[in-house]
């Protein structure tokens, strides 16, 4: 395939040609090579990652003779412009910029598709996600990270009532990266609870086998809640809940990243709220992966508004640990973000992180006081709130009741949550969860072996 | 669930001696009981969106499985799991996996595949 020329436009055409015999050149996640007290121009830096090939630098760093050092995090910018061919670009651009993880939206409603769509239909804030998307966009990518020297994670949602098909497509087509969380299925998305777990057991099951780097849906919580510092405690139960649950299905730690997002903005005080809770999260989720998205919930039409929020969201990350620092583009709060916001995003994290270097080396956060009391207390309140579920009957009781999304600080209750009924929902009906017969497993099991021979053969 | 104030306070007593590995412990033993059933249910349950995925493994198009796996849910036979299904049926024809499908699709072998 003809590589990417820097002055020329992708051709889209020739992303189509013999599209039905391309297969990815890799699969599983990657993560950037840190490298320590690397110099950069007249500069040593303390807290970056190899060089790219070809890349654009920051504003700034024609005053330092165009130098452009890649911070050690992974970089995520999400795109949604509802066709492949402008997503590509945008790819192209955010790449260029120093993006690593290209996160693409979904269409609106994809959640709610029985199976799994075809073709190249437009969509609606976000692409439907068929197989020939995602393939010309892989296609499209393979080329790009070879323009810019740095393998890309694509990434998308393996959601809704197809999961484990899309599971199938995105283990088969290269996808990297990928939402899962059945609690999203239930509490977002009104599908059925039985059927959205049942579902997700099989669809992590196919991404282990993949390499697939899983990221849940907590962040949804902080997006949706009144007061999104009150739904702390439960954030961090929800994000056990998918750990938990995942691990069951045999998804190696390592390949589960929490989505986690420090709930306030200014005016409210932010680190004195924010940053506990990031140090609970830490502690009780050691050894799993942190893909820190920045702030949402109150994003209004300033930009400059929401990119300061965005620069102390990227302080929270360098002040505790991050391996995905996520960008929000800061026109998100009004509408689908233009093209150069998605680099706007991205530079605000590569600026506060360049800006933070060495940062650690220099401060520590205080054992005593109110930092460690306040995330003990957190800890206690996700403690008790999941004593109150066991002790109610489980999981979907909870639900049932309104547990979750509350807006009350737990152990207070405000009887606001989002309710579920466990015999409802889309995809509710009896059979759409179906016990197995017990000749069903060998075959199963049979096909887990056969994928995970298949990702051996990949990955050496 | 009904209106509470924050007790925080009394109910946190029997956590208030715990180490913070002795509460970290009991936190993840909590999750570990909470997800216990709902592990044992996807364990032992399948839905339509799985036995299509198996089928896709198996070399069909999002298109053939469908109508495949919509008409075993018909019949009552998706606990047999769609893969076996087709499975079985090649081995006791003794033509290939793709060709049994697809046969199942055109409406034929109906008879011989049986719960």
């Amino acid at each position: 395939m003809k590589r990417l020329a820097p002055n020329e436009k992708i051709d889209v055409p020739e992303i189509l040609k013999d599209l039905d015999q391309y297969r990815p050149k890799r699969k599983g996640w990657t993560w950037r090579k840190p490298v320590k007290n690397q110099q950069t121009g007249p500069f040593e830096l303390k807290d970056t990652s190899e060089k790219l090939k070809n890349s654009v630098p920051l504003p700034s760093a024609h005053y330092f003779d165009d130098i452009d050092p890649q911070c050690d995090f992974v970089i995520t910018t999400e795109i949604a412009s509802g066709r492949f061919e402008d997503d590509i670009r945008r790819m192209r651009m955010a790449a260029w910029h120093g993006a690593d993880h290209l996160m693409v939206i979904r269409t609106a409603g994809q959640s709610h598709f029985d199976g799994l769509i075809e073709g190249t239909p437009e969509g609606v804030g976000g692409i439907p996600i068929s197989r020939k998307q995602v393939r010309a966009s892989r296609k499209a990518l393979d080329l790009i990270e070879e323009e810019v020297g740095r393998p890309i994670n694509f990434h998308s949602y393996v959601s809704g009532v197809a999961g484990p098909e899309i599971a199938v497509m995105f283990s088969e087509e290269g996808v990297n990266g990928a939402h899962q969380d059945p609690q999203y299925n239930v509490l977002y998305r009104n599908i059925n609870m039985h059927r959205s777990f049942v579902d997700a057991a099989e669809a992590k099951t196919i991404m282990a086998g993949a390499g697939i780097l899983q990221i849940d849906g907590a962040h949804n919580a902080n997006a949706t809640a009144k007061e999104a510092w009150k739904v702390m405690p439960e954030l961090l139960v929800q994000h056990a809940i998918n750990c938990a649950f995942s691990r069951a299905a045999g998804m190696p730690r390592e390949n589960i990243a929490l989505s986690t997002v420090p709930p306030t903005a200014p005016p409210a005080p932010k680190l004195w709220l924010d940053l506990p809770y990031a140090i609970a999260l830490r502690d009780l989720f050691e050894g799993y992966k942190f893909r820190a998205q920045q702030n949402t919930r109150y994003m209004e039409a300033d930009m400059a508004e929401a990119t300061i929020t965005h620069v102390l969201d990227t302080l929270i990350s360098r002040l505790t640990s991050a391996d995905i620092q996520s960008t929000i583009t800061p026109d998100e709060g009004r509408n689908v973000p233009w093209h150069y916001n998605n680099i706007l995003g991205v530079n605000t994290a590569r600026q506060t992180l360049m800006g933070l270097d060495g940062l650690m080396e220099m401060v520590e956060l205080k054992k005593e006081g109110h930092l460690p009391a306040k995330a003990r207390e957190l800890k206690e309140r996700a403690v008790l709130f999941l004593e109150e579920i066991v002790a109610g009957g489980g999981y979907f009781a909870a639900v049932a009741q309104g547990q979750f999304v509350d807006s009350g600080y737990f152990p207070e209750r405000n009887d606001d949550g989002i309710a579920r009924d466990p015999g409802g929902g889309v995809a509710a009906s009896p059979d759409q969860v179906i016990e197995q017969l017990h000749h069903q497993q060998p075959l199963r099991q049979q096909l887990r072996r056969r994928q995970l021979h298949c990702q051996r053969l990949h990955h050496p | 669930m009904n209106e509470r104030k924050d007790d925080f306070s009394s109910r946190r007593e029997h956590l208030a001696t715990m180490s913070d590995e002795q509460l970290h412990n009991h936190f993840w033993s909590l999750v570990d009981r909470m997800v216990l059933p709902l592990v044992e249910e996807a364990r032992t349950h399948t839905s339509p969106s799985i036995e299509r995925s198996i089928l896709l493994r198996m070399g069909f198009s999002s298109l053939e499985t469908k109508p495949l796996v919509n008409r075993m849910q018909e019949k009552g036979l998706l606990g047999r799991g769609a893969g076996n299904l087709v499975l079985e049926l090649a081995q006791k024809k003794g033509i290939s996996v793709r060709q049994a499908g697809l046969g199942l699709i055109e409406g034929k072998y109906w008879e011989e595949v049986t719960v």
